[in-house]
């Protein structure tokens, strides 16, 4: 029934139009009376929150409000891991399109099986649209990205070309073309590719884009000029965005996603405040105790998908940290983000000097054996020859696993580095709330 | 365009506005399936393309146009023949320019071109062909094809005027207009549970209520009482009489939050008086029966700006020069969406002028007065006025008779001359037949003349009127 089509597409953005000037109070109102249905089928169809919220004693009531919400059991990224399948829906509803099964690509260290469908989908396009709408961005030029990807897929030198858009964009605009390269490239083969392709746009990692800036800087390259830079999937700093933009000549754009739910937080157009999707959303931030922080203070990103109804994502403890801001003087009523912080890495030493954006082969990690399930792992770089593994997981790996999971290790890394395993209980986050999949003690 | 102007219709939409969802579970947005989704799609279209500056409205619509104007000379017999007469080459490249040089089509062309209007290559994804025959309320009958797709930018543009003006979907709605004996009569009127297709097809609604225009004026003012309307929609001839009656009987009408006017010229003074006795705003349009809607009132003036997706309007002054804003001049029309009769320069026969871009900073041009469209009130003995219903429809289709234009003139409180152009002339037994329609229609046992003149001139404002009071 729902599809990607071109007009739905724009009806759903004649909507988020008028609901971003809605009121916080408006908003919240409205997906409530979502949520309310959500909770409903989670606990009618769904095994894991059915025993979730049976063991927290939660009954949800006829009519949610702010303080009813507060109630629901938040889940922490553990209890979801370890649900596996008892967190799909066991009735998912035929008119939401085909489920697929996906795993998160792990670049929290945190991997997670979830559900997906068309109508996960549909909306997952709509905030693609939006950020494009907000940003005002011609669909026309061509675009570039630096992003991660499989081993053999969009490598260096060549990486991927296509006449246009992703198909989120191109269901419903006419596009230029897109080309994309494996992160996992050489800075050098990146900066040729670069100028080669000559994109009007560029989408990458900040990491990526600073560690292209200083190896230019370094080895006497010129940066490319580009107009559009956009920042995705790790955390970006006032500081990295000014760098950022004065060594590109262009303007940073950054957003905040996550691959079970989509669409976090766009940059609002006017000012530099990162606004909830809270028609995609509903983002909390809490303390320790699961009560709400006041804007300003730091807390675990809690989020709740208002349509995924193949496997209900409620309350999740996302693993990251975030802090709100207060109302945005652009009159938008969506919920304001000031600071996100945690999700950043750092970058691979290679023996010969040369540094790579670390490819560590998450999914293999996370599928190490059969019937284990992996909640957390960290990748550190000792030496120039030694990478320690770090697997939190529901039980260590025997010898074999661990020879295994190395090789594929090594064949991500691109060198064949030493790989140890270790299996701690956990692994805290760092003070700073930053969580780090790859950490490396080597100095360039 | 900043983007503050652009949010401006956006924050006006009601909360409660949302679309019809698909699914009861995604409502929030809501997840539509078509024709909503087309419906809403056009909007977001609109609602950008509104901003942009003349010149980039200019480029898109002569894109449009090129390819209806290459539509109308390959498939329809009247523009071939028209433009190869006029030894019309279409150029490379389509432009306003070029569109000037076209000669221009008045009704009678259109009369006598009958079916040769009609393209022989309907393109078969606009749907199927209706004609509509014009109601005549120019005096003049005409044919319009119609598709699928004149009638979704009927709807596009009819539920974007509702948008513009930020109306509340889930308020009542009272229509005072035309309607067949019986279908609304005072004192009850009818009920509908929702409002009319171009919302209610896309958003829930609240309901409406109808009441028949010829209904008397105490009627409808005790009718007002009784239903409370949130808006009033119907012609400014029988607002202002309303607003007189009640003026002269010293009891204030109830407020009402928005006053709409359709069909007829609303001035500058009447506007003022509408205002004054319902306390509300006064919102009018800009429509013809055979290119739909041609200019919505600004949300924020009272002039109108031209929907500039939908038609190019020209205002040209007898030599068929382009007249400047703040000229009156003959109102052109050239539909970009008519594939079945394409319109082009299509001399509708109102007068009009256009005004200087607005402060509000659409694009979309400016008409800052129509001059046209005023039908008089028949005057009954006693004093009362009305509206003046003809019955038109009846007697324009006397078996036998080809009626090309009539005028209906109302000489004194006792007698009304009808004045025809017809093939062949009416016998007597016709006549009397026509003059029993007539009187019946209106009210009135008027005395009924008869004249054939050779030719019906337009009124003092440029517009073909169908009736005209000279008691005043």
């Amino acid at each position: 029934m729902p599809s990607g089509h071109g007009s739905q597409q724009l009806a759903l953005q004649f909507q988020l139009e008028r609901t971003q000037w809605w009121t916080g109070a408006e908003l919240e109102a409205a997906q409530f009376k979502t949520l309310r249905l959500l909770l409903d089928h989670a606990r009618e169809t769904t095994p894991y929150y059915r025993e979730r919220f049976a063991r927290a004693g939660y009954d949800h009531p006829t009519t949610l409000d702010h303080a009813s919400w507060l109630r629901v059991p938040v889940s922490r990224r553990r209890e979801l891991q370890q649900a596996g399948e008892s967190l799909f829906s066991a009735r998912p509803p035929e008119a939401h399109g085909k489920v697929v099964a996906a795993t998160t690509s792990g670049s929290t260290g945190q991997p997670l099986r979830f559900a997906r469908n068309e109508v996960t989908m549909t909306f997952w396009r709509v905030f693609t649209l939006r950020d494009l709408v907000w940003h005002d961005e011609d669909t026309l030029p061509k675009i570039g990205a630096i992003r991660y990807a499989p081993v053999g897929h969009a490598e260096a030198p060549h990486g991927v070309t296509s006449p246009h858009w992703n198909n989120s964009i191109a269901v419903t605009f006419p596009t230029g073309p897109a080309v994309m390269l494996n992160v996992a490239a050489s800075l050098d083969d990146q900066l040729d590719w670069i100028e080669r392709e000559r994109p009007q746009r560029l989408t990458s990692f900040p990491s990526n884009f600073l560690a292209l800036a200083e190896h230019a800087h370094r080895t006497g390259r010129t940066l490319p000029r580009i107009g559009r830079l956009r920042s995705v999937g790790e955390m970006l700093s006032p500081e990295a965005r000014a760098t950022i933009a004065e060594a590109w000549g262009g303007k940073v754009v950054d957003l905040y996603s996550c691959e079970e739910a989509g669409y976090l937080a766009l940059e609002c157009p006017e000012h530099g405040n990162y606004h909830v999707q809270a028609e995609n959303v509903k983002l909390e931030i809490l303390d320790e105790q699961d009560n709400p922080c006041p804007p300003g203070t730091p807390g675990r990103v809690v989020i709740t998908s208002l349509h995924n109804f193949a496997s209900p994502l409620i309350r999740m403890d996302l693993g990251d940290y975030a802090e709100l801001g207060e109302p945005c003087p652009c009159g938008r009523g969506l919920p304001v983000i000031r600071r996100i912080l945690g999700r950043s890495r750092n970058r691979l030493v290679l023996p010969n000097g040369e540094t790579h954006y670390p490819r560590i082969g998450e999914k293999a990690i996370a599928e190490a054996a059969e019937g284990v399930t992996v909640f957390r792992f960290r990748a550190i770089q000792h030496s120039l020859e030694m990478v320690e593994m770090q697997i939190v997981a529901s039980r260590s790996l025997d010898a074999t696993e661990q020879e295994r999971l190395a090789k594929s290790i090594q064949e991500n890394l691109g060198y064949p580095f030493r790989i140890t395993f270790s299996f701690p209980a956990d692994i805290p986050a760092q003070p700073n709330g930053k969580r780090e999949t790859f950490v490396s003690m080597v100095h360039v | 365009m900043s983007e503050a102007a652009r949010q401006t219709v956006a924050r006006r939409h009601p909360v409660s506005g949302m679309p019809h969802p698909a699914l009861a579970e995604l409502t929030f947005p809501t997840l539509t399936v078509e024709p909503v989704s087309r419906m809403l799609a056009l909007q977001f279209q609109f609602e950008r393309s509104e901003w942009w500056p003349a010149a980039r409205l200019a480029e898109e619509q002569n894109a449009q146009l090129a390819i209806v104007l290459a539509h109308a000379f390959e498939t329809t017999p009247y523009y071939r023949t028209l433009f190869t007469r006029a030894g019309v080459r279409r150029p490379a490249e389509v432009d306003a320019g070029f569109l000037r040089s076209l000669p221009i089509t008045k009704r009678a062309d259109i009369q006598a071109a009958g079916r040769d209007l009609v393209s022989q290559r309907h393109p078969k994804e606009h749907g199927p062909v209706t004609f509509a025959r014009t109601s005549g309320s120019t005096g003049q009958p005409v044919d319009f094809g119609r598709d699928n797709l004149t009638s979704l930018m009927w709807l596009a543009c009819s539920l974007r005027e509702y948008l513009w003006h930020g109306r509340d979907f889930l308020g009542k709605i009272a229509t005072i207009r035309q309607l067949k004996p019986g279908e609304a009569d005072a004192p009850d009127g009818a009920r509908t549970a929702q409002w009319g297709s171009s919302v209610a097809s896309f958003f829930p609604t609240g309901p409406g209520v109808l009441l028949d225009v010829a209904s008397s004026l105490d009627d409808q003012i005790g009718w007002l009482r009784r239903e409370k309307p949130g808006q009033l929609v119907s012609l400014p001839s029988n607002l202002v009489a309303l607003a007189a009656h009640a003026k002269a009987r010293g009891e204030p009408l109830p407020p009402i939050g928005e006053i709409r006017t359709f069909g007829e010229m609303l001035p500058a003074d009447s506007r003022a008086i509408l205002r004054e006795t319902w306390g509300g705003k006064v919102t009018d349009m800009y429509t013809c029966e055979e290119a739909g809607f041609l200019a919505l009132q600004c949300p924020e003036h009272d002039h109108f700006h031209v929907v500039a997706e939908n038609v190019i309007i020209e205002i040209v002054d007898e030599a068929g020069q382009a007249c400047e804003a703040g000229v009156p001049g003959r109102v052109l029309v050239t539909s970009l969406h008519n594939f079945a009769t394409p319109l082009i320069r299509y001399d509708i026969g109102d007068c009009a002028e256009f005004g200087p871009p607005c402060p509000c900073g659409r694009g979309l041009p400016v008409i800052r007065h129509v001059h046209g469209r005023r039908r008089n009130r028949v005057v009954l003995p006693d004093g009362r006025t009305g509206f003046p219903r003809l019955g038109e429809r009846t007697f324009v289709a006397t078996p036998g008779l080809r009626v090309a234009q009539f005028k209906c003139v109302q000489k004194s409180l006792a007698a009304v001359e009808l004045q025809m152009i017809c093939e062949p002339r009416p016998d007597a037994a016709q006549q009397a037949e026509i003059a029993r329609v007539l009187t019946a229609s209106l009210g009135h046992p008027f005395a009924v003349s008869f004249s054939f003149p050779e030719r019906i001139l337009p009124g003092p404002n440029g517009k073909f009127e169908t009736f005209v009071s000279e008691v005043s």
